[in-house]
């Protein structure tokens, strides 16, 4: 058996049938990764005016506390400069954290590390919540219970004495997504997330070999059963990264983002990039900015990636003009990313990709 | 005097009792079961539970019947009850009632299983993934001949989407197990998915979720997938991707990551007739006071068959082995 050869046998078929049959003969894996290619141009996007109506209205505010290393207590750290920050009021709701745990690598900092998700803990209760709830589906391993232990969430849920729930194998209810860009006019969702008082996004900051860069908006993916749609989530895929994205931010509705941008990733993310320090925790109430001031973090032009660009149009603000920043200023602390080689100019490879279903 | 093994084996037949006692005390009074205690009904739960428990009459025919009333009218199912179009959950489902129909004489002769079984393997065989488009694929036939559509293809956990290893892993086995229906059709069906999971399996053993490479960078294997992989490809057990897999399996026999990979581990190495020692001897001792291997019900029954297929007992009953070519 040789993988590679028969990666390239299936090419040479997809070569065929693109000229012989053109765009009837596509195939369901080139089509799996329309949306999520870089490549995608700036076209103008049809938004109708119920989608239009989602969008933020004002300004945003986005806090960038400097938070070196994970050893310390990030909360203590980070304590005397939230008064500068509009926090939302979490007094006597429900709030459920969402961290990133898609998978485990060892030596890779693939999820958020458990001491920022015991900051955002202590963070959620600090602002009043009346109950904390962690959850998450993880995307790409079905085996829950090795993911909490090896990634040292699960004792930090343990410690800090808050349930944890798997997102995966909630029970599910029916979300109406009519209006959304997948065109799936229902998503099921779990319960735990549906029936929240606030959700919270705690993502690790990472680039994404398909859209650019993960952060607090694609971590809602993770909300996404896999009871239902499968590890991973597929289906998100086959529709469009950017359009789940999207539509996710309508229907989980996070009430706040808490980004782990201490240790970082970069080149192959989201799995096999490798560590970068940054040394900040990134914080504020519309997701759109978060994220557009993290690709700034990254010298990453916002504009560039589309689900950013639908973000701006539909969710929130992320033109730096409209994003009032509580820290350092983004250009002063902001690094270069070696980003994902989809980012550069070897088309073989996405090729390969596209038959490999990546 | 109870010598060292038979103590062994009374401590895995003690664990087992306390994981049925647990599973029974969850199962719905309209026969399912749900994935965690006080859920909604659970397909996937459902049917490796009453597996679990199929010895018990009375427990496998509530499910059997919940399970054929449940079925979409494609022939398929859902994690539960409206809940959408069918999707992976089919593979277990069908799994469940082929091996009560086989057990239990007035399972195997209800109409409504019988329908249902019929209406799933049909389901099966139509909800593979496609590839190309009928005039594409009618394009490849005149330019490239038969051959050029013998390429392998598995099923997808939601329709549409593209094919992965653990729920061609699932189909593959409820199609196996115990054997193959005897219709040509299955077996050409099956040995294209077969080709799928034995072409992606990793560079040095075992299978990853779907690829063994992607981005010019080789992809590691997990240890659950793997073992859900080998349970499905028992009857190819002489290829080289299998003998790789069974090695990298035991490899990790001193590693105990959690009950459900234990539970897989243990029941793929049994199923090949490879001792499984280390890993029930860990599965056993994370059994909680409850009798509960998990939060999951699904993580609890897979342990309960483990714990079975581990004891000395006649072929027949030993779990998930398919009679292999």
């Amino acid at each position: 058996m040789n993988n590679v050869d028969d990666n390239d046998n299936d090419l040479n078929r997809r070569d065929f049938l693109k000229i012989a049959a053109g765009a009837a003969a596509a195939s369901a894996i080139t089509s799996s990764l329309e949306g999520c290619s870089q490549s995608d141009k700036p076209a103008p996007l049809h938004i109708t005016d119920a989608q239009k109506a989602w969008r933020k209205q004002g300004r945003s505010q986005v806090g960038i506390l400097a938070c070196p290393s994970y050893q310390e207590d990030i909360f203590e750290i980070i304590k005397p400069q939230l008064s500068t920050l509009h926090l939302p009021d979490f007094k006597n709701k429900s709030v459920v954290l969402k961290p990133n745990m898609v998978e485990y690598r060892e030596g890779k900092p693939v999820t958020t590390n458990p001491a920022v998700l015991i900051a955002a803990i202590k963070l959620a209760y600090y602002l009043g919540a009346k109950s904390v709830t962690v959850a998450e589906g993880p995307g790409h391993m079905r085996d829950t219970e090795y993911l909490l232990d090896v990634t040292g969430l699960g004792k930090a849920c343990k410690d800090m004495d808050v349930p944890f729930v798997d997102l995966n194998l909630d029970d599910i209810v029916e979300m109406d997504n009519r209006n959304g860009f997948t065109k799936l006019d229902q998503f099921w969702l779990p319960k735990t997330i549906a029936e929240a008082d606030a959700v919270v996004s705690v993502p690790k900051l990472k680039t994404h070999h398909w859209v650019g860069l993960t952060c607090s908006m694609k971590n809602l993916f993770g909300t996404v059963p896999g009871r239902k749609y499968g590890w991973p989530k597929n289906l998100l895929h086959v529709r469009g990264i950017p359009n789940s994205i999207i539509d996710l931010q309508h229907l989980v509705k996070p009430a706040f983002g808490f980004v782990d941008a201490i240790v970082t990733m970069e080149g192959d993310g989201p799995i096999n990039g490798d560590a970068k320090q940054l040394g900040y925790i990134v914080l504020g109430q519309d997701l759109a900015s978060i994220d557009a001031t993290c690709a700034r973090l990254m010298k990453l032009n916002p504009t560039d990636y589309k689900y950013i660009r639908m973000a701006g149009q539909v969710v929130g603000n992320i033109e730096e003009a409209d994003i009032d920043i509580v820290g350092p200023t983004v250009a002063t602390i902001a690094q270069t990313y070696a980003m994902p080689i989809t980012f550069g100019s070897n088309k073989e490879l996405l090729k390969d990709a596209g038959s490999q279903g990546s | 005097m109870v010598s060292e093994s038979k103590q062994k084996q009374q401590d895995i037949s003690s664990a087992r009792a306390k994981a049925l006692n647990f599973l029974r005390l969850h199962q719905g009074s309209a026969g399912w079961f749900p994935y965690k205690e006080a859920g909604q009904p659970s397909m996937e739960a459902t049917a490796w539970s009453t597996l679990a428990l199929r010895e018990d009459k009375t427990v496998a025919l509530a499910a059997a019947l919940y399970i054929s009333k449940c079925q979409n009218k494609d022939g398929g199912w859902s994690t539960e009850p409206d809940s959408g179009r069918s999707d992976w959950n089919s593979g277990p489902a069908m799994l469940c009632l082929r091996v009560l129909a086989g057990e239990h004489l007035e399972i195997a002769k209800n109409s409504d299983v019988k329908k249902a079984i019929r209406l799933g393997l049909a389901r099966l065989l139509d909800s593979r993934v496609e590839f190309y488009q009928p005039i594409a694929r009618l394009l490849l036939l005149m330019s490239q001949g038969p051959s050029s559509l013998a390429y392998g293809r598995g099923w997808p956990w939601d329709p549409d989407c593209f094919h992965w290893v653990e729920p061609t892993a699932y189909n593959l086995l409820a199609l196996k197990f115990p054997e193959l229906p005897q219709d040509g059709l299955y077996e050409r069906i099956t040995s294209f998915a077969d080709q799928f999971l034995l072409e992606h399996a990793c560079q040095d053993g075992g299978w990853n979720h779907g690829n063994n490479i992607t981005l010019g960078q080789y992809l590691p294997p997990y240890r659950l997938t793997t073992a859900e992989a080998l349970l499905a490809l028992q009857d190819k057990a002489d290829s080289k991707a299998v003998k790789s897999a069974l090695k990298y399996l035991q490899s990790l026999e001193a590693q105990d990551p959690s009950s459900l990979c234990l539970a897989l581990s243990a029941l793929a190495l049994t199923a090949y007739k490879l001792p499984a020692k280390r890993e029930i001897a860990f599965l056993i001792h994370r059994q909680k006071a409850d009798g509960s291997f998990s939060s999951s019900i699904v993580a609890t029954a897979l342990a309960a068959l483990a714990l079975q297929a581990d004891l000395d007992s006649n072929d027949h009953i030993l779990m998930l082995r398919t009679k292999a070519g």
